[in-house]
């Protein structure tokens, strides 16, 4: 079997895992096994073969990450004050690090697969966690040092040597930090709850913990004054709960020399609380965890079927089709259960409702409200805002060709369905009632609160766009049947290309939609007609297809 | 000849819920070496449940189970380095072929890689799939999965094995080959755990039959026994009686005639 580099680098440090009283040579070989079979993640139906893709797209996703990586980078240039600097390219890393963490790697924490196989072994649960927990720091840690890689070598090149082995060190901090965090967190709550609700809370708690991620974010640039043109730092106590303030502390010690207490103060900080962290980890979640996994698994729910539903009586009106029918209140019921896919769309969809607003924030939150700025608001163009919302949508519907009921798909194949555009349509409408029509009615609602009933066609219009967008991104990408293939391999699977060419469209959209504005009274009605017919002539284009088109697209 | 001897598992007042659901409702057993114990029941009465604590998989029960005579809730290991289980549904890392599962699983108990390898070569081409043997498992059949189950079971000669339907998907030949080496592990010494719902087979094998029904122990005995107290002639009949079932063809008549409805 493949001896893999990363196991040889563990080797070394074997002697600490013995003094945690790890079995070293055990973790070592379920590790082994487990990267085994990371490499190998075949897509499960339909086809054969083809062993390196999944592997492609891991790596393939992680240029994207350098990618970005590269431009948080540039921070480093610029001579705003080092605090500043760090607090945002830290903020930045916690913040993707963390956000991965819970859509990518919740799965593997909390995963039951194992279960069955491993604990009959005699192997104990301490080192079957630390086995599980490697396993997700080896991938979060290429994760970030993607990202961090451009701050790390423009950082060298700006500050020198020992500002690189500071910020190397304080990664893997902020790595270990966030892992162990969210652990925690899981742990509470499978300590507190159980049963059915538990798998709820858990999606509820993913997804706030998402949001206060981000909102958290927008406090890291509050730390200073930008109002006038020095930017200046007043110490404040909120200061202390901003993780990225922690970690960002001891470069001032180290390259300003700045020793005042605050900084003292809050490098302590960052250096304690991940030691309580794993302290707290290894002392009480560790040997526990596995037993309170265990509640996921039995439930007892009854969930009485009605068959006299809105959601019926909708399938009536915007399905034509029998087949299509079905599917739309298949996929609709299937949504409604499938917690690992929540975990994935809620966090974006939630995304979606405060993005907008995240950007009035920045722009005037700065400054107490006066009447004049209000105004300023209420009367501008600042609800082309709305397209920020808009443009997480479209990517999120391929996600739903991800199951964790994938094997059940043999239906497809098995039913007389001579046309897989019908079980298309009727997914795409039911995603599209399901979650994209309410949300964005939310969004609306609370945007007509702040602009007043005079944006309506124009949230008219940005609807039109969304299912322009929705069906371009569904022409451009792969045909994929609904729910039908595991999320191991649709975790890393590359969809960042066309997440992008959704954003730059979106980017279009609102552009285009700001030059007719100008245009009034006409501007919009064009618009619109212009919006509708593209979409009317995506819709008849986007579907069609045939099943050999799924059968070359699902290999 | 064991029967003076300390039991192999002992299980007293055992109890556990899901929820609000009782699924075990003061499970007593006494098991000792040697025996194979057919352990039946309707579906959801509790078997899966029981074995799953006597492996260590579920935690939450009430009661006192002990396996070698050490009391499992303590989180001790040590014990199933001395078990083996076949699970009623084939999880297995399948991305593996069936040789890196095997050695890995060898490994775990603790045999070096050479030995685990010759070993799980040789017992995998006695069931007739040698050519399998470094192949993925997610290529395989589903008896050919059994038979990987079935090996990773035995690899490490354990003295106490717990079988979940552990026939499925295998050819009337594999099935003979796997009842022949059962009753000879018996015949060493060897406890088996056999839970079924295939009455024929467990009619036959077992020395002893428990049948267990909402969570309770409704009946424990040889064959004979059990025909015995209900006059009934064959395990199916006696399973029937004692799970109070007796209008199967009622059932199966209204059955059709819903599906001839329009």
């Amino acid at each position: 079997m493949k001896d893999f580099f990363i196991l040889k680098l563990l080797d070394k440090g074997s002697s600490i895992f013995k003094s945690f009283g790890i079995d070293y040579p055990m973790m070592r070989k379920i590790l082994q096994i487990k990267f085994v079979m990371d490499e190998r993640r075949v897509p499960t139906i339909m086809m054969n073969g083809k062993n390196s893709e999944s592997k492609n797209s891991f790596r393939s996703s992680l240029f994207l990450y350098a990618f970005m990586g590269l431009f948080i980078g540039i921070f480093m240039f610029p001579s705003f004050p080092l605090f500043l600097k760090m607090n945002i390219v830290i903020g930045m890393l916690i913040f993707m690090v963390m956000t991965t963490m819970i859509s990518d790697f919740s799965s593997v924490l909390l995963d039951m697969n194992d279960k069955n196989i491993l604990l009959p072994r005699p192997i104990d649960t301490r080192t079957l966690n630390a086995a599980k927990l490697i396993h997700i720091v080896v991938y979060l840690f290429k994760i970030t040092i993607a990202i961090s890689g451009g701050s790390l070598i423009f950082g060298l090149i700006r500050y020198g040597f020992w500002f690189f082995l500071l910020f190397l060190f304080e990664i893997a901090l902020i790595c270990g930090f966030v892992i162990l965090f969210t652990s925690l967190f899981y742990y509470a709550i499978l300590t507190l709850f159980s049963g059915e609700k538990l798998k709820d809370i858990i999606n509820y708690f993913q997804i706030a913990l998402t949001i206060f991620m981000t909102v958290m974010y927008q406090f890291v640039g509050r730390i200073f004054n930008v109002s006038n043109m020095n930017m200046s730092l007043t110490p404040q106590w909120w200061n202390f709960l901003l993780p990225s303030a922690w970690f960002s502390a001891p470069f001032s010690l180290l390259v300003d020399h700045d020793f005042s207490r605050y900084y003292i103060l809050l490098s302590l900080v960052g250096i304690i609380v991940p030691i309580i962290t794993m302290t707290l980890y290894i002392k009480v979640v560790s040997p526990h965890f596995e037993r309170n996994l265990q509640k996921l698994n039995g439930s007892s729910e009854k969930n009485e079927m009605k068959i006299k539903t809105l959601q019926q009586s909708i399938s009536n009106i915007i399905c034509f089709n029998r087949l299509e029918k079905v599917f739309f209140r298949f996929t609709q019921q299937m949504l409604s259960n499938e917690r690992k896919l929540k975990l994935k769309l809620y966090p974006s969809l939630a995304f979606s409702v405060i993005m907008p607003f995240i950007f009035f924030l920045s722009f005037f939150g700065r400054e107490p409200l006066s009447a004049d700025t209000l105004s300023q608001i209420t009367h501008g163009k600042y609800y082309l805002y709305m397209y920020l919302s808009v443009a997480f949508f479209p990517s999120l519907f391929m996600l739903i060709s991800a199951s964790e009921n994938y094997k059940g798909s043999w239906i497809y194949k098995a039913l007389p369905i001579d046309n897989p555009a019908m079980i298309l349509k009727g997914a795409f409408k039911g995603f599209v009632c399901k979650y994209v029509v309410p949300i964005y009615l939310v969004t609306s609602l609370i945007f007509v609160i702040i602009f007043g009933l005079r944006i309506v066609p124009d949230l008219f219009l940005i609807f039109i766009n969304l299912m322009v967008l929705m069906l371009t991104t569904l022409c451009f990408s792969k045909k994929e049947l609904p729910f039908y293939k595991d999320f191991q391999y649709a975790q890393n699977s590359n969809n960042t290309g066309i997440v992008f060419l959704t954003f730059g469209l979106c980017g279009i959209c609102a552009a285009l939609h700001y030059a007719l504005l100008s245009l009034a009274p006409l501007g919009i009605p064009i618009n619109i007609a212009a919006s509708l017919i593209i979409a009317i002539i995506l819709w008849h284009f986007s579907f069609k297809i045939s099943w050999e088109d799924i059968a070359k697209d699902a290999q | 000849m064991n029967s003076l001897s300390e039991p192999v598992v002992s299980i007293k007042d055992l109890r556990m819920n899901y929820g609000e659901k009782q699924v075990l409702n003061g499970i007593n057993l006494e098991i000792h070496g040697g025996q194979i114990i057919g352990y039946i029941g309707p579906n959801g009465a509790g078997k899966s449940t029981t074995v799953k604590i006597l492996l260590g998989i579920l935690e939450g029960f009430r009661g006192e189970v002990k396996v070698f005579g050490e009391d499992i809730s303590t989180g001790s290991i040590e014990y199933k380095r001395r078990i083996g289980y076949v699970p009623e549904t084939a999880e297995m890392y399948d991305n593996l072929t069936a040789q890196e599962y095997l050695t890995f699983i060898g490994e775990i108990y603790g045999m070096d890689f050479e030995s685990v390898d010759s070993k799980a070569q040789k017992l995998i081409s006695l069931f007739g799939i040698g050519e399998a043997y470094t192949a993925r498992i997610s290529s395989f059949s589903k008896g050919m999965k059994q038979k990987v189950l079935i090996i990773a079971s035995l690899l490490h000669n354990p003295d106490i094995l717990f079988f979940d339907e552990p026939l499925s998907g295998l050819d009337a030949n594999s099935v003979m080959v796997f009842k022949e080496i059962i009753t000879e592990l018996a015949a060493e010494g060897k406890t088996i755990f056999y839970s079924s719902h295939i009455m024929e087979v467990v009619e036959k094998i077992s020395d002893r039959i428990i049948l267990i029904n909402a969570g309770q122990i409704v009946a424990d005995g040889t064959f004979f026994e059990l025909q015995e107290k209900c006059s009934e002639g064959s395990l199916e009949d006696i399973f029937n009686q004692l799970t109070g079932f007796n209008q199967y063809k009622e059932i199966a008549h209204s059955f059709i005639s819903i599906l001839k409805e329009g």
